[in-house]
């Protein structure tokens, strides 16, 4: 029977055990059960502690809505806390545990705190926890932070994997209750793409927990036969299990799509994200049940009527033995019909409208009785309690909407102004009879399916009853004569309200945020109207003028993990490898993530000790033999157009347009206000065509960047641009041998003596027997330098092909930190240089601004101030006790000047161990660098305290007068 | 001692992989030239690709050269020639680019190889808005990508070559996903 409160009927399968665990108890259930159904079927009254004042609570509704049974799912590191017990599709094995409370559920120590309740009211910690104020830091917060939250979060990684995806589709149906059934029968039936979506496990809404019939069927019979229908349209994507989280910009709806028990696997994601783009959306959500405000209202075994009637109903579960009934409607009466039919007993049915009113309840771990103001006394165990429907209008006010207040349902429903393409059939719109929200429906499925262009077939009508029980005007049971809640899940009271007016907290915006009532988990979907209700009476205002709190997404708490999907870990952002990867790894490179880029550090020799070894060895092999290094990551676009060459003139500081075919050029580019933006070569190809370079890391910022110089800069000139790193493996050959090196590899007859193929050449050939390739004459280095190019499938082997032809002149192969020890004993400027504060005066490259032309940066060239910098020129540095090490980023001041910014003259941007000299070289920005050449000053490293004193020089350590690089 | 050829390695290394009736498989290329389309008059245009290829498909759609490549157009300034080798001619019109190495091809086919994009393609796959014979340039997972609807089940993805190990490991965990 599984469970002593289990009833006969129901949509549960009763051939279908599960077993299941809650706080270390073994139990058992039925496939089609909740967690919480399968609680209340066996008899599991209490679930948890309330938030402030741990005191005893129960499951209070049957839906996404709840907010007492809070538990924690699994355990370990799986663990998923704050979970609702109502939304968990109960499966075989799971085990559940309760939440906030030191001890067993049942004996709470921490229950002492209900006993302070008079010192904890709303906005008691803006009062206290002031003094002394050493304990602040100490005592208090250590203290709140342990006390605050619900549910524990596990401290190791979510061990469940996520994804995201796109939908398009010409109708989103939010919600397959009868409207959303209704609407996308229609708009599938006319051959429209429908998406129909729903958070439950099962289509129907609230036809599975009522007792209705359409057109014959059982309301739960008819909605399976409509499922089933919809199912077999190809037009028509059927999602239960998932939840429309909210309307943002552009009219996206988010989806959180939760796998089906059976199809989840610890391989495969537990959830996915859809961003779906509807053309229409029809909103079908339904309408949340609220309770009412009276003494004692928070005992296990309180629950809205509406779940006691789905209970009953869908999983037949009684969750008591003697229901008492209090509404403010006329359905009260019904009710206790429908439920004596079912074999509850009826404690009594009480009119919340007249009198006499609900004065208190009995009962700590669970309700035993209440107590009228006539003296009478009622014993029951569960008590049903109405005050009316409000209408889910979440989504149709996402987008800044506001709602509207209707007096004849006492409810907020959609407000005039939807958004676009949005509308709302049903309950959702506050319309209660079945019979209508079937039309609604239908007609908003129509509607939507025409919109798009179909021709929705006609309808015919359903027949169905139209019942409804508008509810009264909101009034607060007993006021003053014992605490009433209106958050159960915050341990809100209306004397909290009172408190919050009586302070002058009286928007509904203070109000909110001075009481926490509708700030937790369920965001006040049960309480949010009892409390504006209690303020608007306080205020005298009505409730339409005293107004909602803001609605925002998400609907339902969301794992962040599902938003991340598998954007985390490794897969935060794509990788990207070079052509020479895999050859690189093959011979012991380490590698360095720049950017997306995967790059060799260094290639780790046996013997070597450290990083060090390998790379002293390499930079060492450069200086002396021929080294070769993949440079592939280096941007490179293509400029071709008959105005490409004033195109290349007008983004380069320096002259380009009077650059022969067959050469090659550094130049700087600038930002309009002066600074430079990047550094790289510019190869002319043809006299249209040219080949510029960039920095690894600015490809993609400098293409866009001359994009809008081409379009809308200069609109004028006839010049195309497409990227082309991808296309080409490039690597650099540097190095006294280096020559001796290439004359084997590139095809006869090309001359590549220092005459036919000079300092700054470049030129398209074939090398190895016939493969395409571009060789540049360019140094970093600062020794005897090229740039070979092939079309990137040829990388590998031709550094394979290098390698092999160059071992018995020494061939190295180094990465990107010999690289840049290279080119700061040359003194380049690189990327720590360019930090965009540095024009090319302060880089020692003032003549290299044009004079007689117009480029991007001339008007503010040496004119932008940055400040404390202006005078900064590029020098280099040497401990004056050569054994010390420099640090990168430590501060140069002079001897016996205070360690302040007043006296700061620049900055250490480059260290490297310089093996050609064997001690550290650094680069720096100082001002007044020039006329500082000779002195000595300090370099701090405030961070680490430590100091080191410095000799100022010549930026260039390794063959200033650049004969190697010529020769 | 310019002797040894070079030989090419693919952008590829991993397996193909298929699961159910759905394959994703690496696409060796044959040749890929990216077409330079001057703005200047569409009339001329379309004349001087006819003369040189063939049709000159729309914005967004693709069609088949002469010497039985396929054109695909992207946008209106770009083409993409997949197939046999171009030979340049010069013309006022437009421009060629070799980017046989700039471009890695991936196969997508089979039932469930839309399940597989909608992962991951944030644009409209419906049957309206892409159709066969429909191109599209949008990102994949953050790499930006080529789409061409090859066949009513069958795709093919271009992707920049650095990017096309990691994407193609991506899609085929997202077809281990899907199934």
């Amino acid at each position: 029977m599984s469970g002593a409160f289990r009833l006969s009927g129901g949509l549960v399968d009763r051939d279908h055990r599960l077993r299941f665990a809650f706080n270390g108890r073994q139990y058992e259930g039925l496939a089609g059960d909740t967690l919480a159904s399968a609680l209340l079927a066996n008899g599991v009254r209490l679930v948890g502690r309330s938030f402030k004042y741990h005191r005893p609570r129960g499951i209070f509704s049957a839906g996404s809505e709840e907010p007492n049974a809070l538990v924690t799912l699994g355990e370990g590191r799986a663990a998923l806390p704050n979970t609702r017990a109502t939304m968990v599709e109960l499966t075989d094995g799971i085990a559940a545990f309760s939440q906030n409370h030191l001890g067993p559920l049942g004996f709470d120590p921490l229950a002492v705190t209900d006993l302070l309740a008079p010192f904890l009211g709303a906005g008691f910690y803006y009062k206290t926890f002031m003094w002394p104020k050493a304990f602040w830091e100490r005592v208090y917060e250590p203290l709140i932070r342990k006390a605050a939250g619900l549910g524990r979060l596990p401290t190791d990684p979510d061990p469940r994997l996520y994804d995201k995806g796109h939908l398009h589709c010409d109708l989103l149906v939010v919600g397959a209750g009868p409207a959303g059934l209704a609407a996308a029968r229609a708009a599938g039936a006319a051959g429209a793409r429908v998406i129909l979506a729903d958070e439950g496990f099962r289509p129907g809404g609230r036809l599975l927990a009522e007792r209705h019939e359409i057109d014959g069927m059982s309301g739960a019979d008819w909605a399976a036969a409509q499922w089933q229908a919809l199912a077999a349209l190809p037009n028509v994507r059927l999602m239960p299990r998932a939840t429309a989280l909210g309307l943002y910009d552009h009219g996206i709806a988010g989806v959180l799509e939760r796998i089906a028990p059976e199809a989840r696997a610890v391989d495969k994601p537990a959830e996915i994200f859809w961003r779906v783009r509807a053309r229409r959306i029809v909103l079908a959500a339904g309408a949340t049940e609220r309770p009412l405000v009276f003494p004692g209202n928070d005992r296990p075994g309180i629950m809205l009527a509406g779940a006691v009637q789905a209970f009953v109903n869908r999983w037949a579960v009684a969750p008591g033995r003697r229901v008492a009934i209090l509404a403010n409607h006329d359905g009260g009466e019904a009710l206790a019909a429908e439920l004596a039919g079912a074999g509850l007993d009826i404690a009594a049915v009480i009119d919340a409208r007249g009198d006499p009113q609900v004065l208190g309840t009995k009962g700590r771990g669970g309700l035993r009785s209440l107590t009228l103001a006539d003296g009478r006394r009622i014993a029951c165990d569960a008590l049903a309690v109405s005050g009316g429907w409000s209408p889910n209008l979440h989504l149709a006010v996402h987008r800044d909407g506001k709602p509207a207040w209707r007096d004849d349902i006492q409810a907020f429903v959609p407000g005039a102004a939807l958004p676009d393409g949005l509308a709302v059939a049903g309950a959702a719109g506050g319309s209660f009879g079945l019979r209508d929200c079937l039309d609604e429906g239908t007609r908003a499925g129509q509607a939507a399916a025409t919109a798009c262009g179909f021709r929705p077939p006609g309808a015919p009508g359903f027949t169905t009853d139209n019942t409804q029980h508008p509810p009264a005007p909101f009034r607060e049971l007993s006021p003053g004569q014992g605490r009433a809640w209106v958050d159960l899940q915050n341990d809100v009271t209306a004397k909290d309200i009172r408190l919050a007016h009586r302070e002058g907290f009286r928007s509904v915006e203070h109000l909110k945020r001075y009481t926490t009532l509708g700030m937790a988990t369920d965001q006040g979907k049960t309480g949010n109207l009892a409390a504006l209700a209690l303020m608007a009476q306080q205020t005298g205002r009505g409730i339409p003028e005293t107004g909602t709190t803001r609605y925002r997404p998400p609907y339902v708490p969301v794992s962040l993990g599902a938003l991340a999907g598998r954007e985390g870990g490794r897969g935060f952002k794509p990788v990207r490898r070079t052509p020479l990867h895999d050859w690189s790894a093959a011979r012991g490179a380490s590698f360095v993530e720049s950017g997306l880029w995967l790059r060799a550090e260094w290639f780790a020799q046996d013997g070597e000790s450290g990083w060090r070894d390998s790379v002293d060895r390499e930079v060492m092999a450069v200086r002396t033999a021929v080294g070769i290094c993949d440079v592939s990551t280096l941007g490179k676009i293509d400029i071709q157009g008959r105005d490409a060459a004033a195109f290349v003139d007008f983004v380069y500081c320096n002259g380009f347009a009077k650059l022969p075919v067959g050469r090659v050029r550094y130049g700087l580019m600038l930002r309009e206000d002066g600074i430079v933006m990047d550094d790289g070569t510019c190869a002319r190809l043809g006299e249209h065509h040219y080949l510029m370079t960039t920095t690894t890391a600015n490809a993609a910022p400098v293409f866009q960047h001359l994009e809008f110089v081409r379009q809308c800069l200069r609109p004028d000139l006839d010049v195309h641009l497409v990227p082309d790193t991808d296309s080409w493996a490039q690597i650099a050959v540097a190095g006294p041998k280096a020559r001796a090196l290439l004359t084997r590899l590139v095809d006869a007859p090309f001359d590549i003596s220092n005459a036919g193929f000079p300092f700054m050449a470049c030129a398209e050939l074939t090398v190895c027997g016939g493969t395409k390739a571009r060789l540049f004459r360019i140094s970093f280095s600062g020794e005897l330098g090229y740039e070979l190019a092939v079309p990137a499938p040829f990388g590998s082997a031709l550094a394979e092909a290098m390698t092999g032809a160059g071992a018995d002149l020494g061939v190295t192969p180094y990465g990107v930190e010999a690289l840049n020890v290279l080119r700061i004993e040359k003194g380049h400027v690189s990327g720590p240089e360019l930090n965009g504060q540095t024009a090319p005066a302060h880089l020692g490259l003032r003549r290299m601004a044009a004079q007689g032309k117009d480029y991007i940066g001339r008007v503010l060239a040496g004119r932008t101030r940055v400040d404390g910098a202006e005078t900064a020129r590029l020098v280099g540095l040497l401990p004056c006790d050569r054994a010390q090490p420099l640090t990168a980023g430590a501060h140069l001041l002079e001897p016996g000047a205070p360690r302040t910014q007043a006296h700061d003259l620049g900055w250490i941007s480059s260290v490297a161990f310089s093996p050609s000299l064997g001690h550290d070289i650094g680069l720096a920005l100082l001002n007044d660098g020039a006329a500082r050449i000779g002195t000595r000053l300090r370099a701090v490293d405030a961070m680490a305290g430590a100091e080191v004193e410095v000799e100022i020089v010549s930026p260039h350590f390794i063959d200033p007068e650049g004969a190697r690089q010529r020769g | 001692m310019a002797d040894h050829r070079l030989a090419p390695s693919p952008a590829i290394t991993a397996a193909p992989l298929e699961i159910g009736e759905t394959r994703l498989a690496p696409r060796p290329s044959g040749g890929v030239h990216m077409l330079v389309l001057s703005a200047g008059d569409p009339a001329a245009l379309a004349a001087e690709i006819e003369a040189a290829f063939g049709p000159l498909p729309a914005i967004g759609r693709s069609a088949r050269t002469r010497s039985g490549a396929m054109l695909l157009r992207p946008s209106r300034e770009r083409g993409l020639c997949i197939g046999s080798g171009l030979a340049p001619s010069p013309a006022t019109g437009f421009h060629s680019l070799d980017q046989t190495g700039f471009w890695a091809m991936i196969s997508l086919q089979g039932s469930g190889a839309r399940a597989v994009l909608e992962r991951h393609w944030r644009p409209d796959l419906g049957d309206v808005a892409f159709p066969r014979g429909a191109v599209a340039q949008s990102s994949l997972s953050g790499v930006s990508a080529t789409l061409f609807r090859e066949a009513a089940d069958s795709y093919l993805i271009l992707v920049p070559r650095s990017y096309a190990a990691w994407l193609f490991d991506d899609l085929a965990t997202t077809l281990h996903w899907v199934r």
